[in-house]
Protein backbone atom coordinates (compact mmCIF):
# COMPACT_ATOMS: atom_id res chain seq x y z
CA UNK A 1 0.00 0.00 0.00
CA UNK A 2 2.61 2.16 0.93
CA UNK A 3 4.79 1.63 -2.09
CA UNK A 4 1.57 2.10 -4.00
CA UNK A 5 0.86 5.70 -2.89
CA UNK A 6 4.85 6.71 -2.94
CA UNK A 7 5.57 5.25 -6.45
CA UNK A 8 2.65 5.02 -8.64
CA UNK A 9 -0.02 7.30 -7.22
CA UNK A 10 2.42 10.32 -6.97
CA UNK A 11 3.54 9.86 -10.34
CA UNK A 12 0.02 10.03 -11.47
CA UNK A 13 -0.60 12.82 -9.33
CA UNK A 14 2.14 14.94 -10.96
CA UNK A 15 1.21 13.81 -14.81
CA UNK A 16 -2.40 14.79 -14.02
CA UNK A 17 -1.16 17.91 -12.38
CA UNK A 18 0.99 19.22 -14.99
CA UNK A 19 -0.68 17.57 -17.87
CA UNK A 20 -3.67 19.18 -16.67
CA UNK A 21 -2.03 22.75 -16.71
CA UNK A 22 -0.93 22.67 -19.89
CA UNK A 23 -4.39 21.22 -21.00
CA UNK A 24 -6.10 23.94 -19.29
CA UNK A 25 -3.57 26.37 -21.12
CA UNK A 26 -4.32 25.04 -24.49
CA UNK A 27 -7.65 25.17 -24.03
CA UNK A 28 -7.48 28.84 -22.85
CA UNK A 29 -5.73 30.00 -26.08
CA UNK A 30 -8.10 28.09 -28.22
CA UNK A 31 -11.13 29.72 -27.07
CA UNK A 32 -9.78 33.22 -26.95
CA UNK A 33 -8.49 35.11 -29.84
CA UNK A 34 -6.56 38.57 -29.79
CA UNK A 35 -9.20 41.24 -30.62
CA UNK A 36 -8.72 45.36 -30.38
CA UNK A 37 -8.84 46.63 -26.77
CA UNK A 38 -12.23 46.64 -25.50
CA UNK A 39 -10.96 48.65 -22.21
CA UNK A 40 -9.24 51.96 -22.81
CA UNK A 41 -7.56 53.19 -19.55
CA UNK A 42 -9.44 55.42 -17.02
CA UNK A 43 -6.39 57.36 -16.37
CA UNK A 44 -5.22 57.84 -20.65
CA UNK A 45 -2.04 57.36 -21.37
CA UNK A 46 0.83 58.45 -20.21
CA UNK A 47 4.37 59.28 -21.22
CA UNK A 48 6.53 56.37 -20.30
CA UNK A 49 5.29 53.16 -19.75
CA UNK A 50 7.88 53.15 -16.50
CA UNK A 51 7.61 56.39 -15.51
CA UNK A 52 6.75 57.92 -12.00
CA UNK A 53 3.47 58.87 -13.55
CA UNK A 54 2.30 55.76 -14.84
CA UNK A 55 3.82 53.64 -11.84
CA UNK A 56 1.37 56.46 -9.68
CA UNK A 57 -1.69 55.56 -11.55
CA UNK A 58 -1.26 51.73 -11.84
CA UNK A 59 -0.57 52.15 -7.98
CA UNK A 60 -3.83 54.28 -7.53
CA UNK A 61 -5.77 51.53 -9.89
CA UNK A 62 -4.70 48.79 -7.63
CA UNK A 63 -6.63 50.77 -4.58
CA UNK A 64 -9.69 50.55 -6.79
CA UNK A 65 -9.13 46.43 -6.49
CA UNK A 66 -9.48 44.43 -3.32
CA UNK A 67 -6.24 45.55 -2.40
CA UNK A 68 -7.89 49.08 -1.40
CA UNK A 69 -11.33 47.72 -0.51
CA UNK A 70 -10.30 44.47 1.64
CA UNK A 71 -6.52 45.19 2.86
CA UNK A 72 -6.77 42.56 5.62
CA UNK A 73 -7.87 39.81 3.03
CA UNK A 74 -5.60 40.78 1.05
CA UNK A 75 -1.56 40.74 3.67
CA UNK A 76 -4.12 37.53 4.57
CA UNK A 77 -4.34 35.55 0.73
CA UNK A 78 -0.56 37.17 0.28
CA UNK A 79 0.83 35.32 3.29
CA UNK A 80 -1.50 31.94 2.73
CA UNK A 81 0.16 31.73 -1.28
CA UNK A 82 3.50 32.54 -0.29
CA UNK A 83 3.09 29.80 2.61
CA UNK A 84 0.98 27.20 0.25
CA UNK A 85 3.67 27.40 -2.35
CA UNK A 86 7.44 28.17 -0.57
CA UNK A 87 6.42 25.47 2.44
CA UNK A 88 6.55 22.13 0.62
CA UNK A 89 9.30 22.77 -2.15
CA UNK A 90 11.64 24.23 0.43
CA UNK A 91 11.11 21.36 3.45
CA UNK A 92 13.60 19.51 4.52
CA UNK A 93 12.02 16.22 4.58
CA UNK A 94 10.78 16.34 0.71
CA UNK A 95 14.17 17.59 -0.51
CA UNK A 96 15.82 14.43 1.12
CA UNK A 97 13.35 12.20 -0.16
CA UNK A 98 14.52 13.93 -3.20
CA UNK A 99 17.83 13.70 -2.98
CA UNK A 100 17.55 9.97 -2.02
CA UNK A 101 15.78 9.08 -5.03
CA UNK A 102 16.82 11.27 -7.98
CA UNK A 103 20.42 13.16 -6.26
CA UNK A 104 18.89 16.47 -6.39
CA UNK A 105 19.43 18.21 -3.56
CA UNK A 106 17.82 21.60 -3.22
CA UNK A 107 18.35 24.21 -0.62
CA UNK A 108 15.95 23.86 2.27
CA UNK A 109 14.28 25.98 5.23
CA UNK A 110 15.01 24.42 8.72
CA UNK A 111 12.35 22.27 9.88
CA UNK A 112 11.48 24.52 12.77
CA UNK A 113 10.94 27.31 9.95
CA UNK A 114 8.84 25.86 7.75
CA UNK A 115 6.84 24.47 11.32
CA UNK A 116 5.93 27.84 11.63
CA UNK A 117 4.89 28.41 7.81
CA UNK A 118 2.84 25.19 8.29
CA UNK A 119 1.24 26.80 11.20
CA UNK A 120 0.36 30.23 9.61
CA UNK A 121 -1.16 28.83 6.57
CA UNK A 122 -3.28 26.69 9.14
CA UNK A 123 -4.10 29.81 10.92
CA UNK A 124 -4.87 31.45 7.60
CA UNK A 125 -7.26 28.54 6.09
CA UNK A 126 -9.02 28.90 9.99
CA UNK A 127 -9.86 32.30 9.09
CA UNK A 128 -10.43 31.96 5.60
CA UNK A 129 -13.43 29.38 6.98
CA UNK A 130 -14.40 31.34 9.68
CA UNK A 131 -15.25 34.34 7.30
CA UNK A 132 -16.86 31.81 5.09
CA UNK A 133 -19.35 30.87 7.74
CA UNK A 134 -19.32 34.14 9.77
CA UNK A 135 -19.69 36.87 6.95
CA UNK A 136 -22.88 37.29 4.95
CA UNK A 137 -22.39 38.37 2.17
CA UNK A 138 -19.46 35.50 1.39
CA UNK A 139 -21.54 33.04 3.01
CA UNK A 140 -24.34 34.22 0.41
CA UNK A 141 -21.57 33.11 -2.08
CA UNK A 142 -20.93 30.12 -1.03
CA UNK A 143 -21.74 26.48 -1.66
CA UNK A 144 -20.67 22.98 -0.25
CA UNK A 145 -17.32 22.55 -2.66
CA UNK A 146 -16.16 25.93 -1.55
CA UNK A 147 -15.68 24.18 1.69
CA UNK A 148 -14.34 20.67 0.25
CA UNK A 149 -11.67 22.79 -1.93
CA UNK A 150 -11.04 24.64 0.90
CA UNK A 151 -10.37 21.54 3.52
CA UNK A 152 -8.55 19.89 0.12
CA UNK A 153 -6.03 22.77 0.05
CA UNK A 154 -5.52 22.95 4.18
CA UNK A 155 -5.62 18.65 4.38
CA UNK A 156 -2.29 18.00 3.06
CA UNK A 157 -0.32 20.57 5.36
CA UNK A 158 -2.58 19.90 8.25
CA UNK A 159 -1.71 16.03 8.20
CA UNK A 160 1.72 17.06 7.61
CA UNK A 161 2.26 19.21 10.92
CA UNK A 162 0.65 16.33 12.96
CA UNK A 163 2.71 13.56 11.15
CA UNK A 164 6.03 15.87 11.74
CA UNK A 165 4.44 16.19 15.38
CA UNK A 166 4.12 12.61 15.33
CA UNK A 167 0.64 12.75 16.79
CA UNK A 168 -1.55 9.54 16.96
CA UNK A 169 -0.95 7.22 14.50
CA UNK A 170 2.09 8.24 13.18
CA UNK A 171 1.87 5.73 10.04
CA UNK A 172 -1.39 6.14 9.53
CA UNK A 173 -1.28 10.09 9.60
CA UNK A 174 1.91 10.12 7.06
CA UNK A 175 -0.16 7.92 4.24
CA UNK A 176 -3.13 10.59 4.99
CA UNK A 177 -0.49 12.75 4.15
CA UNK A 178 0.80 11.43 0.61
CA UNK A 179 -3.08 11.06 -0.26
CA UNK A 180 -4.09 14.15 0.82
CA UNK A 181 -1.02 15.81 -1.33
CA UNK A 182 -2.07 13.64 -3.99
CA UNK A 183 -5.88 14.51 -4.17
CA UNK A 184 -4.93 18.64 -4.16
CA UNK A 185 -2.34 18.15 -7.08
CA UNK A 186 -4.78 15.53 -9.09
CA UNK A 187 -8.14 18.14 -9.04
CA UNK A 188 -5.68 21.42 -8.66
CA UNK A 189 -6.08 22.23 -12.41
CA UNK A 190 -9.92 21.45 -12.78
CA UNK A 191 -11.48 22.94 -10.17
CA UNK A 192 -11.48 26.66 -8.61
CA UNK A 193 -8.09 25.63 -7.04
CA UNK A 194 -7.06 26.20 -11.62
CA UNK A 195 -6.75 29.95 -10.34
CA UNK A 196 -3.21 29.21 -9.89
CA UNK A 197 -3.17 29.55 -13.37
CA UNK A 198 -6.38 31.49 -14.75
CA UNK A 199 -5.64 34.31 -12.18
CA UNK A 200 -2.14 35.17 -14.58
CA UNK A 201 -4.34 34.38 -17.97
CA UNK A 202 -7.26 36.42 -17.04
CA UNK A 203 -5.62 39.07 -15.58
CA UNK A 204 -2.92 39.82 -17.55
CA UNK A 205 -4.09 38.51 -21.29
CA UNK A 206 -7.87 39.18 -20.96
CA UNK A 207 -8.52 42.75 -21.73
CA UNK A 208 -11.32 43.97 -19.24
CA UNK A 209 -11.75 46.58 -16.43
CA UNK A 210 -9.68 43.56 -14.00
CA UNK A 211 -6.88 43.27 -16.23
CA UNK A 212 -3.57 44.29 -14.53
CA UNK A 213 -1.58 44.80 -17.84
CA UNK A 214 -2.23 45.45 -21.76
CA UNK A 215 -4.86 42.53 -22.23
CA UNK A 216 -5.86 41.90 -25.90
CA UNK A 217 -7.23 39.03 -26.02
CA UNK A 218 -10.99 37.90 -25.69
CA UNK A 219 -13.35 34.79 -25.63
CA UNK B 1 39.75 -40.02 25.59
CA UNK B 2 42.41 -37.23 26.16
CA UNK B 3 41.15 -36.55 22.30
CA UNK B 4 37.88 -35.99 23.41
CA UNK B 5 38.61 -34.08 26.05
CA UNK B 6 40.79 -31.29 24.26
CA UNK B 7 37.87 -30.99 21.79
CA UNK B 8 35.31 -30.71 24.44
CA UNK B 9 37.94 -27.77 26.26
CA UNK B 10 38.64 -25.89 23.04
CA UNK B 11 34.78 -25.92 21.69
CA UNK B 12 34.15 -24.42 25.12
CA UNK B 13 36.91 -22.24 24.47
CA UNK B 14 35.87 -21.07 21.74
CA UNK B 15 32.01 -20.62 22.71
CA UNK B 16 32.53 -18.32 25.59
CA UNK B 17 35.48 -16.59 22.86
CA UNK B 18 31.85 -15.93 21.09
CA UNK B 19 29.84 -15.14 23.36
CA UNK B 20 31.97 -12.48 24.85
CA UNK B 21 32.58 -10.89 21.49
CA UNK B 22 28.93 -11.00 20.66
CA UNK B 23 28.28 -9.63 24.40
CA UNK B 24 30.61 -6.65 23.91
CA UNK B 25 28.08 -5.58 21.42
CA UNK B 26 26.29 -2.90 22.25
CA UNK B 27 22.28 -3.58 22.24
CA UNK B 28 20.47 -0.45 21.05
CA UNK B 29 22.89 2.71 19.59
CA UNK B 30 21.77 6.38 19.74
CA UNK B 31 22.98 7.70 16.69
CA UNK B 32 23.11 11.32 17.39
CA UNK B 33 26.22 13.01 16.00
CA UNK B 34 25.60 16.13 17.18
CA UNK B 35 29.28 17.58 16.09
CA UNK B 36 28.32 16.02 12.45
CA UNK B 37 25.40 18.41 11.94
CA UNK B 38 24.99 22.44 11.87
CA UNK B 39 22.07 22.01 13.32
CA UNK B 40 19.93 19.14 15.12
CA UNK B 41 16.81 18.92 12.78
CA UNK B 42 14.78 15.89 13.96
CA UNK B 43 15.14 13.45 17.56
CA UNK B 44 18.30 11.15 17.39
CA UNK B 45 17.78 7.63 15.91
CA UNK B 46 17.50 5.15 18.53
CA UNK B 47 19.18 2.02 16.50
CA UNK B 48 18.46 -1.54 17.48
CA UNK B 49 21.91 -3.20 16.76
CA UNK B 50 21.22 -6.48 18.23
CA UNK B 51 18.22 -6.97 16.41
CA UNK B 52 20.58 -6.57 13.49
CA UNK B 53 22.89 -8.77 14.81
CA UNK B 54 20.54 -11.68 15.35
CA UNK B 55 19.39 -11.95 11.78
CA UNK B 56 21.42 -13.38 8.81
CA UNK B 57 23.43 -10.11 8.46
CA UNK B 58 27.50 -10.57 8.70
CA UNK B 59 28.74 -7.53 10.30
CA UNK B 60 30.36 -6.40 6.83
CA UNK B 61 27.42 -6.36 5.17
CA UNK B 62 26.73 -3.04 6.94
CA UNK B 63 30.69 -2.00 8.64
CA UNK B 64 32.98 -1.28 5.69
CA UNK B 65 35.93 0.27 4.38
CA UNK B 66 35.40 0.07 0.10
CA UNK B 67 38.65 -0.21 -1.57
CA UNK B 68 38.65 -1.01 -4.81
CA UNK B 69 34.96 -1.75 -5.15
CA UNK B 70 35.88 -4.41 -2.65
CA UNK B 71 34.92 -4.12 1.05
CA UNK B 72 38.24 -4.77 3.54
CA UNK B 73 37.28 -4.32 6.53
CA UNK B 74 38.50 -6.83 9.36
CA UNK B 75 35.67 -7.58 11.03
CA UNK B 76 38.37 -7.52 14.80
CA UNK B 77 38.19 -3.88 14.16
CA UNK B 78 34.55 -4.00 15.35
CA UNK B 79 34.76 -3.25 19.13
CA UNK B 80 32.68 -0.86 20.67
CA UNK B 81 34.64 2.90 21.13
CA UNK B 82 36.69 2.35 18.15
CA UNK B 83 36.92 5.69 16.56
CA UNK B 84 37.79 4.32 13.22
CA UNK B 85 34.75 1.94 12.74
CA UNK B 86 32.22 4.94 13.03
CA UNK B 87 30.17 5.88 10.38
CA UNK B 88 31.49 9.49 10.73
CA UNK B 89 35.33 8.78 10.79
CA UNK B 90 34.59 8.80 7.29
CA UNK B 91 31.46 10.21 6.20
CA UNK B 92 32.04 13.74 7.28
CA UNK B 93 29.94 16.70 6.09
CA UNK B 94 32.34 17.17 3.54
CA UNK B 95 32.37 13.41 1.46
CA UNK B 96 30.23 13.41 -1.15
CA UNK B 97 28.36 10.40 0.59
CA UNK B 98 28.14 12.70 3.88
CA UNK B 99 27.01 10.98 7.12
CA UNK B 100 22.83 11.95 6.42
CA UNK B 101 22.90 10.22 3.29
CA UNK B 102 25.01 7.32 5.00
CA UNK B 103 22.46 6.22 7.10
CA UNK B 104 19.78 7.02 4.72
CA UNK B 105 21.22 4.71 2.03
CA UNK B 106 22.46 2.44 4.19
CA UNK B 107 19.41 1.46 6.26
CA UNK B 108 16.48 2.69 4.22
CA UNK B 109 18.37 1.02 1.25
CA UNK B 110 18.58 -2.19 2.86
CA UNK B 111 14.69 -1.86 4.14
CA UNK B 112 13.44 -1.25 0.67
CA UNK B 113 15.44 -4.23 -0.71
CA UNK B 114 14.91 -6.53 1.91
CA UNK B 115 10.85 -5.20 2.36
CA UNK B 116 11.20 -5.27 6.29
CA UNK B 117 12.50 -2.67 8.81
CA UNK B 118 11.04 1.18 8.88
CA UNK B 119 11.49 3.10 5.88
CA UNK B 120 9.20 6.26 6.80
CA UNK B 121 11.05 9.63 8.32
CA UNK B 122 9.33 9.27 11.87
CA UNK B 123 9.47 5.45 12.31
CA UNK B 124 13.60 5.92 13.03
CA UNK B 125 13.74 9.38 13.95
CA UNK B 126 11.22 9.14 16.88
CA UNK B 127 10.18 12.01 19.12
CA UNK B 128 8.60 9.45 22.02
CA UNK B 129 11.94 6.86 22.19
CA UNK B 130 11.48 3.08 22.34
CA UNK B 131 11.53 1.96 25.62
Amino acid sequence: MFDFIRGPLLWVAFIVFFGGLVFQLLQFFTLTRKKERLFLSVHGKTKGRWSIESMRQWFESLLTTIIGTHPMMTILTLIFHCCLFVTPIFLLAHNILLDESWGISIWSFSESTTDILTVVLLVCGALFLLRRIFVRRVRAITTASDYLILFIIVAPFLSGYMAYHQWFHYKAILFAHILAGEVMLIVAPFTKLGHMLFFFLYRFLIGSEYSFGQGTRSW
Amino acid sequence: MKGKCITVVLGGVIAAMMISILSAQPEKITLENVEAYKKKQRPPVHFPHEVHMAGDLACTDCHHRYENGKNILDESELEEGTPNIQCRACHTTQSRVNLRRAFHRQCIGCHRREKRGPRLCGECHMRTPPK
